[in-house]
């Protein structure tokens, strides 16, 4: 039950070890995470849920991240959700910079993301 | 007696009635030069005629001595009379002047102011003895006067029948005629003088005189008359010679100068009267056809150059034998025509002309249509129609079909407006094959606006287009294996930085005990993974900054940071390097700068991470320390010391080269680092400075303008 209490955090990331990675690092932070690993999945649970966080890949098999984070832009819902966009891409990073809360560049240090997390929990 | 006394009186009656004829003639062309002194010739001789009619006829001695005075008033004149007529008509009316006209008056005004007054002095007449009977001539004594008179008429007479002889003799055929006849007319009244002094008159006491001049002018009236058209001539040529621009010289058989117009004086620069009988080679002697060995019978011409440069003048001459009626040359006549501007403008025009064809340039002419009417060697080796080919063919026959009919509709909407059209044209050979030319055409636009011609200047621009197109492609594949390079790295970076994330992740988790306790040799282990992986990490993020940087496609992004958050990320990412050589890491951070300042964290990450990976790569002992601090009011400074091995002064310029390392300095590395420093901190206008002692150690110091908050 004290799950619930918890801030969602979603994870969007297409490789599966470093789903694992930044799992444990944002659970340490106490969230709940949702986990997607492609754009679809990323659309259907921002249409059920309203992370507090959510880590954004901007590579994804299915389409660019880019869509997903102007969607979440634009709806209403997501207004709050703090997006830490999550990439290799440092020219892509640099366009999106504007649209997004936080820019990480990979590869992302286990603790700095923790940290990170933990610094942006509600009430934290 | 009596018979012959009236026979005479018909006579004299019959000339005056001829004479008044002659007058009515006369006053048709009175315009014509010498007409006048005809008329008074006429008129003195009338007078004179008339006078002695009465003279005879009257039957008392005072009518009779009343006549004779009457007759004076022609008689004294009729040689002045008859003098400037020939004077005139042979040309030298110019030298008649009115003071000249009124000198020579005055002999005869006194001669008949004497015959007016003779009863008191007797110049004129010392006796006179009346006839008997009463009808017939008065018989005179000669006075002294009188042979003052006679003198001075026989003189100008002389002079009168001189000038019509010397026109006879140099004048033109029809001209020569002219004055045979008049010279004929002169001739009467010698012979009757001549009969008058031999005592040969019939009638001693009868004067035939009158008689006699009134042939004489009926000669010179018909002399003048007839050849009216003529009669002007020799004032007209002689006018002509003194006026004409050409310069005439004419030498008699043995080569003296006789007569030089103006011009010709002009030319020699010496007046006729100083070059008038010299001989002709000492003046001229540029002119060798002047002697009959050298002439032939007809006219020739040679060119010949006088004077000094730079007032050096070219003449034609124009050589003209002077024949006698038996044609024998009796001198030559020099024409000489100034021909320097023409020869000059003839030789700009050949200079043009050649210019025109030796050009580079194909050039073209047309007229008004576009029909081509000249074009030079270089259209010829452009095009390969030869002139002979194009002259006449519209230039339509190099279209190559290439280029849009609006295209060709704007050049002639251009040009036709009287405008310069310039533009690049593909055309076609004579042989088929295509070509680029660049065009101008010039519209001939005269002062009325019409257009006359065009002038079409074509410069061959195939090997440039086609260097251009080579350019242009190689300058493609250049930007195509750019953009691969960038997309190459895009992918390289991405693909080693997730497999580096696991690996740096995994590494993490394992130090950090997250997935389960580990004994001190295996979280060393874990500890070395990640070193080596942050050492991966920073080459790769400096190969990427390089990359950026070549392509231009690095962007700063200035934001606020904290200097010590700086330090701090650095100094975890080496601590374990730090930790394991058993230096010293320190950090000092200038007071005023603890709090933010603005700058591109992300680079300058970059460029303290790899100062420092430098300092810690080769420093064995000692210790690294990071210094931020304010050199002046208006920048900031990193600097990175460390006790190492120092690098020499000659190395020193070169330490900041890409992929160079100091030799004996290779410690493993790309020798990007302090490259990409340079570059970034270059692109961020601060600058890099070392100082730095073999054996002691290197300084490193950034320094940054302090960017506005």
């Amino acid at each position: 039950m004290s799950e619930t209490k918890n801030p969602i955090a979603l994870i969007v990331e297409d490789d599966s070890k470093l789903a694992e990675i930044f799992t444990q690092a944002i659970k340490m932070a106490g969230y709940e995470i949702r986990l997607a690993a492609n754009a679809q999945k990323a659309f259907d649970l921002l249409a059920v849920c309203a992370p507090a966080i959510i880590l954004l890949d901007l590579h994804l098999p299915d389409g660019s991240g880019e869509k997903i984070l102007t969607h979440i832009r634009q709806v209403d819902h997501l207004k709050n959700s703090i997006v830490i966009l999550n990439t290799s891409d440092s020219i892509m990073a640099d366009a999106l910079r504007e649209q997004s809360d936080f820019v990480l560049l990979k590869p992302v240090s286990f603790s700095q993301l923790r940290d990170l997390a933990v610094r942006l929990r509600p009430g934290g | 007696m009596t018979v012959a006394f009236s026979i005479y009186i018909i006579f004299l009656a019959a000339g005056i009635i001829i004479s008044a004829f002659m007058v009515t003639r006369l006053w048709a062309i009175r315009k014509t030069a010498g007409a006048y002194q005809l008329v008074w010739a006429i008129f003195c001789v009338t007078v004179w005629s008339f006078g002695y009619i009465f003279e005879i006829a009257s039957e008392s001695s005072f009518y009779k001595i009343a006549w004779m005075k009457v007759e004076y008033i022609g008689i004294p004149f009729i040689s002045l009379a008859i003098f400037s007529f020939t004077l005139i008509y042979s040309g030298r009316g110019q030298w008649l002047t009115r003071t000249r006209l009124g000198l020579l008056a005055i002999i005869p005004t006194v001669t008949f102011l004497l015959a007016a007054t003779n009863e008191f002095h007797h110049l004129l007449w010392s006796t006179i003895a009346m006839p008997s009977p009463l009808f017939g001539p008065v018989a005179v004594g000669h006075g002294a006067w009188y042979n003052v008179n006679v003198a001075y008429s026989y003189g100008l007479v002389l002079l009168a029948t001189y000038f019509l002889i010397s026109l006879a003799a140099s004048g033109h055929n029809l001209y020569r005629s002219q004055a045979i006849i008049m010279i004929t007319g002169m001739v009467i009244p010698w012979i009757g003088n001549f009969i008058y002094m031999v005592g040969l008159n019939p009638v001693p006491t009868l004067d035939w005189t009158p008689l006699a001049f009134t042939l004489t002018l009926v000669a010179f009236e018909i002399g003048f008359a007839r050849f009216g058209l003529m009669d002007i001539l020799p004032i007209a040529q002689s006018s002509a010679f003194n006026a004409m621009r050409d310069g005439i010289i004419v030498v008699d058989g043995r080569g003296r100068i006789v007569e030089i117009n103006p011009s010709g004086q002009n030319i020699f620069q010496q007046r006729a009267d100083q070059m008038i009988g010299k001989h002709v080679q000492e003046i001229f002697p540029e002119w060798t056809s002047w002697s009959s060995e050298t002439a032939t019978a007809f006219e020739t011409s040679q060119e010949f150059v006088y004077g000094d440069a730079p007032a050096q003048r070219t003449f034609n001459l124009r050589n003209t034998p002077i024949m006698d009626r038996r044609g024998r040359i009796t001198g030559h006549m020099a024409i000489l025509t100034d021909i320097t501007d023409q020869k000059f403008a003839q030789a700009q025009m050949r200079l043009q002309a050649t210019a025109l064809e030796a050009a580079e340039n194909g050039i073209v002419i047309t007229d008004d249509k576009g029909n081509i009417q000249w074009s030079n060697k270089a259209f010829t080796h452009l095009t390969g129609y030869a002139r002979e080919e194009a002259i006449g063919k519209n230039p339509r026959i190099l279209k190559s079909f290439k280029q849009p009919v609006e295209y060709y509709q704007d050049l002639w909407q251009t040009v036709l407006s009287g405008k310069v059209w310039r533009g690049e044209l593909i055309n076609r050979r004579k042989d088929g094959s295509d070509y680029y030319e660049e065009m101008t055409i010039t519209p001939l636009v005269q002062a009325n606006g019409a257009i006359t011609n065009f002038i079409a200047i074509k410069q061959d621009i195939t090997s440039r287009r086609m260097a251009e197109e080579q350019l242009r492609q190689a300058h493609e594949e250049a930007l195509q294996a750019n953009r691969m390079k960038t997309q190459l790295l895009a992918s390289v970076s991405h693909d080693l930085r997730t497999p580096l994330g696991a690996i740096m992740g995994y590494s993490e988790m394992i130090q950090k005990e997250i997935l389960g306790p580990v004994n001190p040799d295996q979280r060393n282990a874990a500890s070395e993974i990640l070193d080596s992986s942050n050492q991966l990490l920073a080459f790769v993020n400096n190969l990427i900054g390089q990359a950026q940087i070549e392509t231009g496609k690095i962007i700063l992004r200035p934001e606020l940071f904290k200097p010590d958050e700086l330090v701090d990320g650095v100094r975890s990412i080496v601590g374990f390097m730090v930790k394991k050589k058993g230096l010293e890491f320190r950090s000092e951070i200038a007071p005023e700068l603890s709090g933010q300042i603005k700058g591109d964290s992300y680079w300058l990450k970059q460029v303290l991470l790899n100062l420092v990976n430098n300092a810690l790569k080769f420093t064995e002992s000692g210790s690294v320390t990071v210094r931020i601090f304010k050199p002046d009011g208006s920048h900031w400074s990193i600097q990175v010391e460390d006790t190492g091995i120092g690098i020499p002064p000659e190395a020193q310029k070169t330490v900041f080269e890409a992929f160079r390392q100091v030799e004996g300095r290779a410690r493993g590395g790309s020798g990007l680092g302090l490259a990409i420093v340079s570059q970034l901190i270059t692109l961020m206008d601060g600058k890099v400075q070392l100082e730095s002692e073999v054996g002691k150690g290197s300084a490193f110091t950034v320094t940054l303008p302090l960017l506005g908050l």
